[in-house]
């Protein structure tokens, strides 16, 4: 008995231990890079003072805030548009069986399990055919054609942002009673009236963690980003990537640091919103029979 | 057959699901499609392709010559990205596995939900400042080097190895394993593992008959994902590696950028696809049997 016990804490305190040099390694250098963007020196080899001013000369670094604004215009418009499409596509899919489902499934499937350079050189063959092709037709020249930039970007982070985001509507939609949209029918709403007063707010947890992992994929992606981007439609990451094959300078280091505490703040955001979600979802089963 | 009311209600389906269905075709279906096209094409001067059919890519993509000097034949580099990726796929495993019990193990819901979200924030947090953050790290003016100087050791050089683009593989896959493999071992029935023991087992065959087969499906996904995702790293190899240690997604962007031989990365596309896909048909099928 006592044996047991003590090998049951001698293998607890292993697993904690491993668990905590795994963890150790995956925080180390973020944490680092972190407390580095305070500090007043030029090299990261030693720590001066704590300064602010790699966060000061942001605002002054036209490039950079350029770049910035690019990345949010094209968040803001893709995190709508693919939220809609993705709880659309959920509404669509979940809605019973149909013809053709599985090679639906195995489409939708394509941008979660594609290889990030492999989707950004297709879209670029694509898309610079496509492009030709657009310009011929509208007859414009070398002055004014089309080309990659702001447009070709948006289009392929609504592409991947919608397949994502399904997922997470598709999930909650799972878990929502089919008898509710059923009874709504039933009592003579509309089809429109149940999806906004019956499925919509059950399921807003679901399109609300969607909208989040979009705006964050769309916020942080690179790769595919770096095949469809053109001269002056550098998003953030493109900027930071060009920097740091420059030189390096601290003010990256406060950059990333933006961007890491942007990613942490919408995190939490989405698990908040999770967690409200379950905790009504909670309530509602506890309390069944409820006004009238 | 079908009532008109039917009829409706899935062409209403239907129409909610063909935005996204058709958006997810036009951007992935018909891109990729266009890539395997282009591999049998032949290259046109200035990037893109002539309408010529012939198999010159895959036969210069077999010749394990030494032609293409900055990447040691396509054919080493291949092999490369796989058995380096297969290695990173075990190490992630081997120091996942303890973290995933370790998180299953945890009695309250706080210490389980606190730790979940320590693996989630930098499955989170974008790619490129994860990786940044390593290479600032262990620059040659980094803090690690700093320290080295402060306790009056020499410095090292860690960048542009092949050790440290192995590192920065696992670093980056760590989140990736960790998530699917809680899944698995949480539902693990551990009173399957105490009959074992019971039974006379050790905790080396509790380990090897009982535990990994529980865990087995959650164990191949998280596998599969990590080596899908290892092997076509693009930023790891770049940023860390500094072009000292290539992988086979730093060819493929060569090929669509500065050696403009669009057929030549459409074959080399083509084929880590192939291997991605068996790689996930193995996995599958190994899944199928466990179920089975």
């Amino acid at each position: 008995m006592t044996t047991a016990r003590a090998r049951r804490v001698a293998s607890t305190w292993t697993l904690g231990s491993i668990s905590a040099v795994a963890l150790f390694m995956l925080y180390l250098p973020v944490a680092v890079l972190v407390v580095f963007s305070f500090n007043s020196a030029r090299t990261g080899a030693v720590w001066e003072s704590f300064t602010l001013d790699w966060y000061r000369s942001i605002p002054d670094d036209r490039q950079l805030m350029r770049a910035i604004s690019n990345s949010l215009w094209i968040a803001l418009i893709a995190t709508p548009v693919s939220t809609v499409l993705a709880t659309m596509l959920a509404l669509g899919m979940e809605g019973g069986r149909f013809r053709g489902k599985r090679s639906t499934e195995q489409v939708l499937n394509l941008p979660i399990v594609a290889p990030e350079i492999i989707t950004g050189v297709s879209l670029l063959a694509a898309m610079s055919l496509a492009l030709r092709f657009l310009n011929d037709v509208l007859g414009r020249g070398n002055a004014d054609a089309i080309r990659f930039g702001r447009p070709t970007i948006l289009l392929a982070h609504i592409a991947f942002d919608t397949a994502f985001a399904t997922l997470i509507v598709r999930a909650s939609l799972r878990n929502l009673d089919p008898a509710l949209a059923e009874a709504s029918l039933d009592l003579g709403a509309t089809r429109w009236q149940t999806f906004w007063r019956v499925i919509l707010p059950a399921i807003r947890p679901g399109v609300l963690g969607g909208a989040l992992m979009a705006l964050t994929l769309s916020i942080d992606n690179f790769v595919i980003t770096f095949f469809v981007t053109g001269p002056g439609s550098t998003t953030l990451p493109i900027e930071i990537y060009a920097r740091l094959r420059r030189t390096i300078s601290p003010s990256i280091n406060a950059v990333a640091t933006l961007i890491f505490a942007t990613s942490i703040i919408v995190l939490f955001a989405a698990l908040f919103a999770q967690a409200l979600g379950s905790a009504r979802h909670k309530q509602s089963a506890e309390a069944p029979v409820q006004g009238g | 057959m079908s009532s008109p009311l039917e009829r409706r209600e899935k062409r209403l389906l239907l129409a909610l699901r063909s935005p996204g269905v058709l958006l997810v075709v036009a951007l992935y279906v018909v891109p990729m499609s266009l890539v395997v096209a282009y591999s049998f094409l032949s290259p046109a001067p200035a990037g893109g392709v002539r309408w010529q059919w012939t198999l010159d890519s895959y036969r210069e993509l077999l010749r394990a010559d030494e032609r293409a000097s900055l990447y040691n034949g396509y054919v080493t580099l291949l092999w490369r990205s796989v058995w380096w990726s297969a290695c990173a796929t075990v190490v992630t495993l081997v120091l996942s596995l303890p973290l995933a019990v370790f998180i299953a193990g945890r009695r309250t819901t706080f210490a389980k939900n606190a730790l979940l979200v320590a693996v989630v924030v930098p499955f989170w947090t974008s790619m490129l400042v994860r990786i940044y953050a390593v290479r600032f790290l262990l620059a040659n003016n980094g803090p690690i080097n700093g320290w080295l100087d402060l306790v009056g050791l020499e410095r090292r050089v860690f960048l542009n190895s092949p050790g440290i683009v192995f590192v920065g593989l696992v670093y980056t896959a760590l989140p990736f394993m960790v998530l699917p493999l809680y899944a698995a071992v949480e539902r693990v029935d551990r009173n399957i593992l105490s009959a074992a023991r019971d039974l006379g087992a050790n905790a080396v065959q509790v380990f090897f008959t009982a535990f990994i087969p529980l865990v087995r499906v959650g164990l191949v996904a998280g596998c599969m994902l990590v080596f899908v995702l290892s092997v076509s790293q693009y930023l790891v190899p770049t940023l860390l590696g500094g072009g000292k240690a290539n992988m086979i997604a730093n060819v493929i962007e060569n090929q669509f950028g500065e050696a403009q031989n669009w057929p030549m990365g459409s074959a080399i596309a083509v084929t880590l696809v192939v291997l991605s896909l068996m790689g996930t048909l193995w996995s599958a099928k190994i899944n199928s049997e466990a179920r089975s």
